[in-house]
């Protein structure tokens, strides 16, 4: 019983007492349609109730943006529920664009309500959990409210953008050809070396300028094979890393750039794994196709930074996630304990590659010059660079990214192509 | 809606025989009290204040009583009694029947509820007046029949009470 109905046990009771007091059966009799009315709130008080949820949602895996419709379909399979308010979670952080999330009838035994409604979220894993349902009898006074269990699960996943790869250099590749040099000599498209010529090389690889300046030898020119390589990328999603906020909006960025560099060099035809270090490890490890897209943007749509306290620097990257003498792409800002992780990485054989999207002039916006604020930004861009700058003479490949420039733009400045380009305008004509 | 203009109209009833049975016995400030009381109401459900339906029927419920000991005509009392409880419910129905998604069923929620209430309220009414015109001289046996009858229908009001009351709910463990 609720609220409404003791104040009407109480009104009841309060005429009894001044009739009986007064000694005036008319008060008593006031009380009667009270009692009634009481009466019959106890008569139709709901039943133990056999009521079922089922969700449905249009699409399980969706990009940002993407609106999803939920259906709910609450049965009543026991007896008839006079006044039923059904009432579904929706996961914090999601939007509900159209519809409603409550609904208000009556169901009889066997009928079904459906309440259908449609959201939009941004990137993260989401859970519907239960449908808070509360069932009463027609005049309210009882009630009955339980959570009705109608699990599901929704992945936002980062939307990867199209982009041509940076351009990487692993120390060992794989059998099958591909777009990354392999430092073995063979078929390819770039001149690799020199070698003296063998019975069955073909004539248009011979090197006629050498062969000229020689008696009797023949030299054919060797090209570098291009192979597909095992490429493991590691986002680093460490709150210390990012400032020490949860949810830095720059890990958004760091999310979205994973995505986008995964689906470059898998489209490209490499193995490519991905370790998320932060809170956790989360890993997809690697693989081709598009089944390992699924399942990185699957990885990378749970992602969310978090504090460990046992994995505070880098020291415990699972390197045996990616193969050995492969490359490994890092996706942090770094902090200054990670430089001698980075080096054992390099030590082991791995080629590292380390995409630091700049924290500093992120978080820093727009100081004004002179101002105290930008003396300690020169200072901490300082610090950065000099960090930077030791990583990058310890032998690894370093982009500093400043995320105010897109992925797709910093990957075709580092790309292939752009070097190709780069070297062509430097020749002399 | 329906519902809502039974309100007002049975809120007007509940405050208008109360003043009547105020003013037959001349008891003007009684009146005025019971008039306030009226225009509050109103007031509290325009502005939707959740407090003030229960409040009200409360006040006017015991006014009810307070005015018979007067010896106002029993049958204005037996009104605003009555009428005083449509109101109170249907302000709290009300409520409720706004969260309905759509007008047909909320017009199938307002067509049961009001029909449950006309019952009740007819039955309540017919009782009353027979309690209150009604003399019947009973003897021991009888009263201690309806004693016991009172007395069982009573527990059982209570056991069904305290039943509702330790039963887990579904998905939670005894405790």
């Amino acid at each position: 019983m609720n609220g409404r109905g003791f104040l009407l046990l109480f009104v009841i009771f309060s005429l009894f007492l001044i009739g009986l007091g007064s000694v005036n059966g008319g008060v008593i009799a006031l009380a009667i349609p009270l009692c009634l009315y009481l009466a019959a709130a106890v008569f139709f008080s709901p039943a133990n109730p056999g009521i079922k949820a089922e969700r449905e949602l249009s699409v399980e895996r969706i990009f940002p943006g993407i609106p999803v419709t939920v259906r709910l379909h609450v049965r009543n399979d026991g007896p008839t529920a006079e006044e039923i308010h059904i009432e579904d979670v929706v996961p914090e952080a999601m939007r509900v664009t159209d519809g409603q999330t409550t609904l208000f009838t009556s169901l009889e035994a066997g009928e079904e309500a459906v309440l259908e409604y449609t959201v939009e979220a941004g990137r993260g894993d989401y859970r519907f959990t239960n449908v808070n349902i509360t069932v009463r009898e027609g005049f309210g006074l009882f009630e009955r409210q339980f959570a009705i269990p109608a699990a599901h699960r929704l992945i936002v996943r980062p939307r990867p953008t199209r982009l041509k790869p940076m351009r990487i250099r692993p120390p060992q590749t794989r059998g099958f050809a591909g777009p990354i040099p392999s430092r073995q000599g063979g078929t390819g498209v770039d001149f690799f070396i020199v070698r003296e010529y063998q019975p069955g090389d073909p004539q248009h690889r011979i090197n006629w300028k050498i062969a000229a300046h020689g008696m009797d030898d023949l030299y054919t020119n060797v090209y570098e094979q291009e192979r597909v390589a095992d490429v493991g990328i590691i986002l680093d999603a460490r709150e210390q890393a990012y400032g020490d906020f949860a949810n830095h909006p720059l890990f958004e960025r760091s999310v979205q750039a994973a995505a986008s560099l995964a689906e470059g060099y898998l489209n490209d035809g490499n193995r490519v794994g991905l370790l998320v270090y932060g809170g956790g490890i989360e890993a997809a490890f690697p693989g081709v196709g598009k089944t390992q897209r699924q399942r990185i943007l699957q990885v990378l749509g749970r992602a969310h930074t978090g504090r460990n306290f046992a994995l505070e620097t880098l020291r415990y990257l699972p390197t045996r996630s990616f193969p050995s003498r492969s490359q490994v792409i890092l996706i942090s800002p770094l902090i200054q304990a990670d430089f001698p992780v980075l080096v054992s990485l390099r030590a082991l054989g791995y080629a590292v590659m380390v995409l630091s999207p700049d924290i500093i002039t992120f978080d820093a916006g727009k100081v004004e010059p002179g101002s105290r604020g930008s003396y300690a930004l020169r200072l901490a861009l300082a610090e950065r660079a000099l960090l930077l700058q030791k990583v990058r003479r310890a032998g690894m490949q370093v982009i500093d990214w400043n995320t105010d420039l897109p992925i797709e733009t910093l990957a075709r400045r580092y790309s292939v192509l752009r070097l190709a380009a780069d070297r062509l305008a430097e020749m002399p004509s | 809606m329906i519902a809502r203009r039974l309100q007002y109209l049975a809120l007007l009833i509940a405050c208008g025989a109360l003043i009547a049975g105020y003013a037959l016995r001349g008891i003007w400030p009684g009146c005025v009290l019971v008039g306030a009381i009226g225009l509050i109401w109103v007031l509290g459900l325009v502005l939707r204040w959740q407090w003030i339906s229960s409040t009200m029927f409360l006040v006017l419920s015991i006014l009810s009583g307070l005015v018979l000991l007067v010896n106002a005509p029993s049958y204005l009392e037996v009104i605003a009694i009555t009428a005083a409880l449509i109101a109170w419910d249907l302000s709290y129905f009300i409520g409720r029947l706004e969260k309905a998604r759509t007008a047909e069923i909320a017009r199938m929620l307002e067509a049961n509820h009001l029909r449950r209430l006309a019952l009740i309220t007819v039955a309540g009414l017919v009782l009353m007046g027979a309690a209150i015109l009604l003399r019947i001289q009973l003897g021991f046996a009888g009263a201690f029949i309806l004693g016991g009858l009172a007395l069982a229908a009573l527990l059982q009001v209570v056991a069904r009470l305290g039943y509702q009351r330790e039963r887990p709910r579904p998905g939670q463990p005894p405790k």
